[in-house]
């Protein structure tokens, strides 16, 4: 059974004509890790937001959002705050308290769980952020990177089944976006949460992702694997989204003859492994090799 | 675990604030006021070597002053008049009261100064959290915007000087208008941002329930002994102050300052009140070291 079932959902905000989101059908599976990308307004916040029911945008909704079969509003409230967590996307303003620490246990403190409880969960998850050394700082003297990770880590301690971020690192540098990625895969993959991602910075996204939806203007374009996505997108000989396209991948639609779809590369890894087959680079690199070799080593 | 002070159950902190904000306005002798601020001034640098004090001695020096100045001339009740500026009696009176009230308004600020050092965060929500949920985190809300606005106005000030707009050039009227472009975009931000702010607090469970605390709060024996003892100088303190002692009459005609035997029984209690924050710290100090 999906985890989250969207049949047929249209979105219109209160004060506008058009729908934000027409007509629009999902399911994701428990454990995916979704990726959710499109150009600006193309409802994919809205979408993520929907299904977050605390902070669902108020609008005409028509369609269902089903959560493990049960739609969303026949759900107690405490059970869908402690299973669906929520990123937001700027990483200052969804922090409430002044010190680390306190920031960290807000979230059990509303749900009022026991000392005991509380120490377990944090004694876990802290250890696993290696953010011991920061709990007595200000959170206003954190780096931004610092901040998301902080932000994620007191999510995390509700124990979510399912996680949406919308846009976590669009405001952090690569770096620190790159360690909030990483973070997040292993979280998919050593603990199981499912988790929907809206983001702008693809490169290595595509190739963590189980399921790439492309959005365009409410509406499902492309969905699938990262693959599947990649190659329909490039079938199609569509502009906008080819660009969205990792530039590994770009490279290989754009130079190889007959793309195959299972050969389509995601890492560098892959690439490397699909230059070698070509019969020109295989002579330049030889070409390179001996160039090198005749220089002197010191001059 | 936190030492000293710091390491009291929160209750016990909240009473030595409250009884000693109370004697500050309670006791109006000079001798009093005088020992009082020099205490609260060390129990201030016994909790971060005078750090947070340093940033209020140009604001209450100034505060001070004015108060002092500004009392004998505007006050002309009194009998012993020291002379006369501009038809208006000047009197002893008058100043003597500017005094004092400037000493009992330097000693509320610091006691307010140690107080956000020692009972912030979690320790105010504890207090408060039982009797007034809401508008304590209301507080601690409004608190935490200060700094937070303190921030994003040098934020704009470093941006705007930038593209050419500041406000430390040009016209005063130019000036002022820059300072009201700020605010303004000071304002709009801020607002926004608060909506997010909401916006996670609702999504991470604020207000669906009873809250529980973190930190295990415990009232221990220690804490209990100095509770008692803290309300008992207490207690000696306001009946005595009732008596008169500890305190001078200025109006209408100036008192003696002359300090009795009782006078004295009180100076030591309102010591060992004050300095509580100070015996604790001095006695882990010498255990530690």
């Amino acid at each position: 059974m999906a985890m989250i079932q969207i049949n047929n959902l249209s979105f219109q905000y209160a004060d506008t004509e058009e729908n934000t989101l027409e007509n629009l059908s999902l399911h994701i599976k428990e454990g995916d890790f979704v990726l959710l990308c499109g150009p600006s307004g193309c409802g994919k916040t809205t979408l993520l937001r929907l299904l977050k029911k605390e902070i669902a945008p108020v609008g005409h909704v028509t369609g269902d959002i089903l959560y493990r079969g049960k739609l969303l509003n026949e759900w107690d409230d405490r059970i869908l705050i402690e299973e669906i967590g929520f990123v937001f996307q700027d990483p200052e303003n969804q922090i409430i308290m002044d010190d680390v620490m306190q920031e960290i246990v807000f979230n059990m403190e509303n749900l009022h769980y026991s000392q005991l409880e509380m120490r377990k969960r944090l004694a876990e998850l802290v250890h696993f952020f290696g953010m011991e050394s920061l709990l007595q700082t200000k959170t206003s003297e954190l780096s931004g990177g610092q901040k998301q990770m902080l932000n994620l880590l007191s999510v995390l301690l509700l124990k979510p089944t399912l996680l949406l971020l919308d846009e976590p690192t669009s405001q952090l540098d690569p770096v620190a976006a790159k360690d909030f990625i990483l973070m997040l895969e292993r979280m998919n993959k050593e603990m199981g949460i499912t988790i929907i991602l809206v983001e702008h910075r693809l490169e290595e996204l595509f190739s963590i992702a189980d399921h790439v939806v492309c959005m365009e203007q409410g509406n499902i374009i492309y969905e699938g694997t990262s693959k599947d996505v990649i190659y329909s997108a490039f079938q199609q000989q569509d502009e906008v989204f080819s660009s969205y396209v990792p530039s590994i991948s770009q490279l290989y639609m754009k130079k190889e003859r007959n793309p195959k779809l299972l050969e389509i590369p995601l890492t560098v890894k892959e690439c490397k492994a699909w230059l070698r087959t070509l019969p020109t680079f295989t002579k330049r690199h030889a070409d390179a090799k001996t160039v090198t070799d005749k220089r002197p080593i010191l001059n | 675990m936190e030492s000293g002070f710091r390491g009291y159950h929160p209750y016990v902190q909240f009473l030595y604030y409250i009884y000693t904000g109370a004697l500050a306005f309670y006791f109006n002798h000079p001798l009093f006021l005088c020992t009082a601020f020099l205490l609260i001034v060390f129990v201030n640098i016994s909790h971060d070597r005078g750090l947070a004090l340093k940033q209020w001695i140009p604001a209450l020096f100034i505060m001070a002053t004015i108060i002092i100045v500004l009392n004998p001339f505007l006050v002309s009740r009194g009998t012993n008049i020291l002379f006369y500026f501009r038809g208006k009696q000047v009197t002893l009176e008058a100043t003597i009261y500017g005094v004092t009230m400037a000493l009992s308004i330097a000693l509320i600020l610091l006691i307010f100064v140690s107080f956000n050092l020692i009972l912030n965060g979690n320790r105010f929500l504890y207090i408060f959290s039982k009797f007034l949920p809401r508008t304590a985190f209301l507080i601690m809300l409004a608190i935490r915007f200060v700094p937070l606005l303190k921030r994003r106005l040098q934020e704009i000030t470093a941006v705007q000087r930038i593209r050419g707009i500041s406000m430390v050039e040009g016209s005063i009227i130019k000036r002022a208008k820059t300072g009201m472009v700020f605010t303004q975009i000071l304002l709009t931000w801020s607002l926004e941002e608060a909506i997010q702010t909401a916006d996670s607090m609702k999504s991470r469970g604020y207000g669906i329930g009873r809250k529980s605390t973190y930190i295990p709060f415990q009232i221990t024996k220690r804490d209990w002994g100095w509770l008692l003892t803290l309300s008992l100088l207490f207690i000696i303190c306001i009946s005595g102050g009732l008596l008169g002692y500890g305190k001078i009459l200025i109006y209408p005609k100036l008192g003696t300052l002359h300090i009795y035997s009782l006078d004295w029984f009180l100076y030591i209690c309102m010591i060992m009140l004050y300095s509580f924050p100070i015996l604790v710290e001095g006695r882990e100090q010498l255990r530690w070291r």
